[in-house]
């Protein structure tokens, strides 16, 4: 822009003729440069919404999505410190909570600015409770439970859904539930019961959705010990199997491959190499 | 465009210990300033002499190395050419592309050293240890005028070499080699490339550098300052503007036959431009450079219509840049086996969004 104006006010601007462009643009020293950046990585191009990225097992999906060549955009309560969100062009962070509806569709509006689109959506954010027994379960605790891991995803995939459905290769989603959807414990009646109806919800979006050609898939931690969720007194007596965040992430990203529309219920636990075998399983 | 700067620190260029370490410390300070210099464009090269590992004493072009930016090289980011051979290949009547890579490549004192730059025997004719070459904004804006060449010789008197626009390369090194002993002289300093960018030399680090900063400094006096609306605009009337966004991205990325990312720029800045009213003359001649073709594609798409760009795109290829008739036929891209790249635009002026 500078050039240009800077010459049309010298009094006109006069580029190079096309011909001579044109042997420039073919000219095959020229053309070198581009091969040289070889092969793109397989989500060159795409971008990537992660809620909950400050920590555990969104953090890792946000590294594994950036490792395949992903623009990522992150968005937690808490602050977004690691470098990355300030220096790395094909990050952008928002501090900000999920279950602010409009302040989530002002972050949907700004990833569009920045990278002109969407294409997938982890649903990662969540929250679990100290434990409650029903008969001491507070309304309050329930609806809070209730607004961050239900309310709050049912709002951002309504708001994301015309983004989705124009993403070039389809749309993805990913929602984290929790191996207490199948295999509930006392105590966690608020957190098993929102992450039931978040999975139901995922189930009706791959039933609603698959016609945008747009993908849903939920995946069910358990024991993911290295995360915020986990605090010492829970994590001490039950340390013999766990599975790193960054095993989930490479789990989640897998699902990339071809377009389907899976069952979207599969229930995981321990081993890495159990939680592959079981989305083999689920994806037949 | 703003006042130029030498940003020369006695300090810096003390700690360097060889003149290949100065060559690359002048260099990133060309590097640092996108006004002289984008996306891996300009080079820079010394002359020097070098005894080898069995007592010989040589004569080494360190020209930029393919791969490498100014804004970060290093001395490992020089390619050691031979003098002697580019001067030899200097004089041949002509040579392809790829013979001339190969050539470049065979003859440096190190075979892991990066590819040298494609304008190395450029490099190797001009008679001076220092030589800094730009793409600098101004002077590409005063050459790429109606009077170009005129404004060029008003502003540099003739103490400047000037080229008309040859294609970079073997042919670009021809063409100085015909016209230097016809235009240089003793006070010369540097060297204008119409269409192109500007070298300047000399026989220290800094005096080279400097007087690159020196000249396109005369080059800013001339064009004269300019006001640029600042300040952000925010987001555009439509409303549904992501979703106007997300459909062009689709499209941007249905043509290009990948996923691609779409940055939206409603500064003050961009907006203005966009929505000049003479905006389709202005923008639908070509990039500033010959080497941003690559990045930019020749010209920014108006409006949203990905089709009818890809189509204009493809006539364009097909016509080998908009050649007609003979010369269609004796051009040397008319080769028959040439593949199209992606026929989606890289940028897009929409006035009323972005
Ligand atoms: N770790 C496990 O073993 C395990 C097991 C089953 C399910 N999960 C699920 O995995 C997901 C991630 O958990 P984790 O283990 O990585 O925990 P974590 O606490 O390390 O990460 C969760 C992140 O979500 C953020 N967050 C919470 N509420 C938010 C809100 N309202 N708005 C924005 N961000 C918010 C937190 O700040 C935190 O950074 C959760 O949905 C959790 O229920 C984890
Ligand atoms: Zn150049």
């Amino acid at each position: 822009m500078d050039i240009l104006e800077t010459a049309d006010a010298l009094g006109g601007w006069v580029a190079l003729p096309a011909p001579q462009l044109f042997d420039v643009e073919y000219w095959d020293l020229e053309q070198a440069k581009l091969r040289r950046a070889g092969q793109p990585p397989v989500l060159a191009g795409e971008v990537a919404l992660v809620t909950g990225a400050a920590s555990g097992i969104g953090k890792a999906c946000v590294e594994a999505l950036l490792k395949r060549g992903a623009a990522v955009v992150g968005v937690d309560l808490q602050p977004l410190v690691d470098g990355r969100w300030s220096s790395d062009p094909a990050c952008f962070g928002a501090q900000c909570d999920i279950t602010d509806e409009a302040a989530m569709r002002d972050v949907l509006a700004r990833a569009v600015a920045r990278f002109g689109g969407l294409d997938m959506l982890v649903l990662n954010a969540g929250i679990f409770p100290k434990s409650a027994r029903i008969d001491a379960l507070s309304t309050e605790l329930w609806q809070k439970v209730m607004r961050v891991n239900v309310d709050a995803n049912m709002a951002l995939m309504r708001d994301a859904h015309p983004l989705l459905a124009r993403s070039p290769k389809g749309g993805r989603v990913v929602v984290i539930g929790s191996k207490n959807v199948p295999a509930p414990g006392p105590g966690a009646a608020a957190y098993s019961a929102s992450k039931a109806a978040l999975t139901q919800l995922a189930r009706i979006a791959a039933l609603e959705w698959g016609s945008d050609r747009i993908r849903v898939n939920v995946i069910h931690p358990n024991a993911v010990f290295d995360t915020g969720l986990w605090t010492e007194d829970v994590l001490t007596p039950c340390q013999s199997h766990w599975v790193k965040p960054a095993a989930m992430s490479s789990i989640s990203i897998s699902f990339r491959k071809t377009w389907r529309r899976t069952k979207p219920v599969s229930w995981v636990r321990r081993s890495p190499s159990r939680v592959r075998s079981s989305i083999r399983k689920s994806r037949r | 465009m703003g006042a130029m700067q030498s940003l020369w620190n006695d300090a810096e260029a003390a700690a360097c210990r060889t003149d290949l370490e100065l060559r690359a410390y002048t260099s990133r300070l060309l590097g640092q300033d996108r006004s002289l210099v984008l996306h891996g464009g300009g080079n820079t090269s010394v002359k020097l002499s070098v005894t080898s590992i069995v007592g010989d004493e040589e004569d080494i072009l360190f020209v930029k190395g393919s791969g490498w930016d100014l804004e970060t090289i290093q001395p490992a980011g020089f390619s050691p050419c031979r003098m002697a051979h580019l001067l030899k290949l200097s004089r041949l009547d002509s040579m392809s592309d790829a013979q001339m890579a190969a050539e470049l490549k065979n003859n440096m004192t190190n075979a892991g050293a990066p590819a040298p730059s494609v304008e190395a025997i450029l490099h190797a004719l001009l008679p001076f240890k220092w030589v800094d070459h730009t793409h600098a904004d101004v002077v590409v804006a005063l050459t790429n005028t109606p009077d170009g060449e005129a404004r060029i010789r008003a502003v540099y008197g003739n103490s400047l070499v000037i080229i008309p626009y040859v294609m970079p390369g073997f042919e670009l090194a021809k063409a100085v080699a015909g016209a230097w002993p016809k235009q240089a002289h003793a006070g010369t300093i540097g060297m204008v490339l119409m269409g192109h960018g500007i070298f300047s030399f000399g026989n220290t680090a800094r005096e080279s550098y400097e007087r690159m900063i020196a000249l396109v400094e005369l080059a800013e006096r001339h064009a004269g300052p300019r006001a640029t609306p600042t300040g952000p605009v925010g987001v555009s009337a439509a409303g549904d503007w992501p979703q106007i966004m997300a459909d062009l991205r689709k499209a941007i990325s249905d043509v290009a036959g990948a996923p691609m990312i779409v940055s939206y720029h409603a500064d003050a800045r961009s907006l203005a431009f966009a929505r000049r009213r003479d905006l389709e003359a202005l923008s639908q001649q070509g990039p500033a450079t010959p080497d941003h073709i690559i990045r930019t594609k020749r010209v920014p798409m108006l409006g949203r219509d990905v089709a009818a760009y890809a189509a204009a795109y493809e006539r364009y290829f097909d016509t080998r840049g908009l050649r007609e008739g003979a010369a269609l036929a004796g051009c040397r891209a008319a080769t028959p086996d040439l593949v199209m790249l992606d026929p989606a635009p890289r940028v897009a002026l929409i006035p009323n969004l972005a």
